[in-house]
């Protein structure tokens, strides 16, 4: 993304051109994959247009002028409707843009569609949907990942160049890691959520999906707000890789690598020993009470979200999905005492991640312990033992929801069947910046994604 | 409320609202809840130091 950048910059390609590839990519391959829930091609090409015409005219607005970006459809966009891929949104209508929105209209992105996702955000793979599970570009039978799967999707599948996502326990970070992309999870309350259908108000962030560390700096640029009122763009420069030697991360042992598939083992302890030849220094780090993720997380969850969905389970529960009606129900037996009790263990974890950090430049862990699973299974085996779908996939990103810490998935090799395995880095609270050119120098040595 | 009773209560009232799928979902949540009390981060009304019981780590 970065590089077409430059290149609509320098006039070397148009924005009309790109977005019509774009378009093309999505008639040829969206029947199968089912990656966009709305396209906006007519709005799309007329953006493009407008974008040469600005470029001609000297007056880019942005870094990302004339740039093809998706949505996850839980974003509003004014004028259509954000289904949030559930039947209980009929009938909505935006009125406004989201922050996130009107930002990256500022910085002249082209938005080309809304993506498909895992009803409400509330599952990781994307398979209970109004309008049906996304499918992995690499292997149709299996999922891509959720919820942000068909944002992911869009990316890998050269139907946009980039995708944003939210994340809530880890629906940026798991389907990119899934499809061999970077993904980002800034920290908690960096990036506005106004206009964007919540989740778990404590929990959710907004991000972007893309296919380099870079280009996940410029999005993060323009989702802060850079370009807002802006006279004048500052174009990404070409610029090498910051070094990688002398680099201190904290690698997250025990619960973190306790079940992981021996594939996904393989390639984490393969880029950690790149990482080691590098220069990189790497030291064993302990989480005192990461056993007790899932039941903090799973309480913090569900509470805050049957809060919002407790009217409409009410009046329409029949309209939501099975499963994700079923699991938004859990949320309503929830006893407040019990809630309070989730809340001090997420104070204590978020220090533990604080010590962990200190004196480091961030801790390093799979993303998903799994590879992209099998649409339609419920549990996958892991080592021994068959474990839920759902608890595996998102094991080992819940924590930095529960924490607010920046995290970032980076494409770490991938299995012998090809397909994508990612490594995460978590950076320091309020220093997402840091993390970025600290994930920007690691980068080469983790190991490339699928789709690079 | 201990874990027990209330596991009864929302059993009976998922199933008196014809969700009768939720039981094995509320029978996870019991379990969470269990491990969430015996937590050792729990400050407790008379004064003592609440007995760490972790969850299984796997």
């Amino acid at each position: 993304m970065a590089e077409l950048a430059r290149a609509l910059e320098s006039r070397q390609v148009t924005a009309a051109l790109v977005t019509d590839r774009c378009l093309g990519a999505i008639a040829e391959r969206n029947p199968s994959l089912n990656a966009f829930i709305a396209v906006f091609a007519d709005q799309a090409r007329a953006q493009a247009l407008e974008a040469d015409a600005g470029m001609a005219a000297g007056s880019p607005r942005g870094p990302l002028h004339g740039v093809p970006i998706s949505l996850k459809d839980l974003v509003d966009v004014a004028g259509t409707p954000t289904t949030a891929a559930s039947r209980v949104r009929e009938g909505h209508r935006a009125a406004h843009d989201a922050t996130v929105v009107r930002r990256l209209r500022a910085a002249g992105a082209v938005l080309i569609g809304k993506t498909n996702l895992h009803e409400f955000a509330l599952g990781t793979t994307n398979e209970d949907s109004a309008f049906g599970p996304v499918r992995h570009p690499l292997d149709p039978a299996r999922s891509p990942g959720g919820s942000s799967g068909g944002s992911a999707v869009s990316v890998v599948a050269g139907m946009a160049f980039a995708s944003i996502g939210t994340d809530t326990g880890g629906s940026i970070r798991i389907p990119s890691a899934a499809c061999g992309l970077v993904g980002l999870k800034p920290a908690m309350g960096e990036i506005p959520v106004d206009g964007v259908v919540p989740l778990s108000t404590t929990l959710d962030h907004v991000g972007p999906m893309c296919r380099s560390v870079e280009d996940a700096q410029m999005l993060y640029d323009v989702l802060r707000g850079t370009w807002e009122g802006a006279t004048r763009v500052a174009w990404p420069k070409r610029e090498d890789a910051p070094t990688a030697r002398g680099i201190r991360l904290g690698v997250l042992r025990e619960y973190f690598m306790s079940l992981l598939d021996p594939e996904v083992a393989a390639s984490f302890e393969r880029a950690c020993a790149r990482l080691r030849n590098a220069g990189v220094e790497l030291e064993d780090v302990r989480i005192p009470h990461a056993a007790h993720i899932p039941s903090i997380y799973l309480h913090i969850v569900l509470s805050e979200a049957a809060a919002y969905h407790a009217t409409a389970l009410d009046q329409r529960g029949d309209e939501y999905t099975p499963n994700v009606r079923h699991r938004l129900e859990m949320g309503r037996y929830i006893l407040a005492e019990d809630y309070v009790r989730a809340l001090r263990g997420r104070d204590l974890l978020r220090r533990e991640v604080d010590a962990a950090l200190s004196g480091r430049d961030g801790l390093l862990l799979p993303t998903l312990p799994v590879p992209a699973t099998p649409l339609g299974a419920d549990t996958v085996r892991v080592g021994t033992a068959d474990e839920p779908v759902r608890n595996i996939t998102l094991r080992l990103t819940q924590l930095f929801n529960l924490s607010g810490h920046p995290a970032i998935s980076v494409p770490c090799g991938s299995t012998a069947d090809g397909l994508p395995v990612g490594a995460q880095i978590v950076g320091a609270l309020s220093r997402t910046p840091a993390l970025l050119e600290t994930a920007r120098a690691l980068e080469p040595y983790l190991g490339p994604g699928t789709s690079r | 409320m201990t874990i027990t009773i209330w596991l009864e209560h929302a059993l009976a009232d998922a199933a008196s609202r014809g969700l009768p799928a939720l039981r094995p979902l509320l029978e996870t949540l019991a379990r969470a809840a269990s491990a969430l009390r015996d937590a050792d981060w729990n400050p407790d009304a008379t004064g003592r130091v609440a007995s760490s019981r972790p969850p299984d780590a796997r």
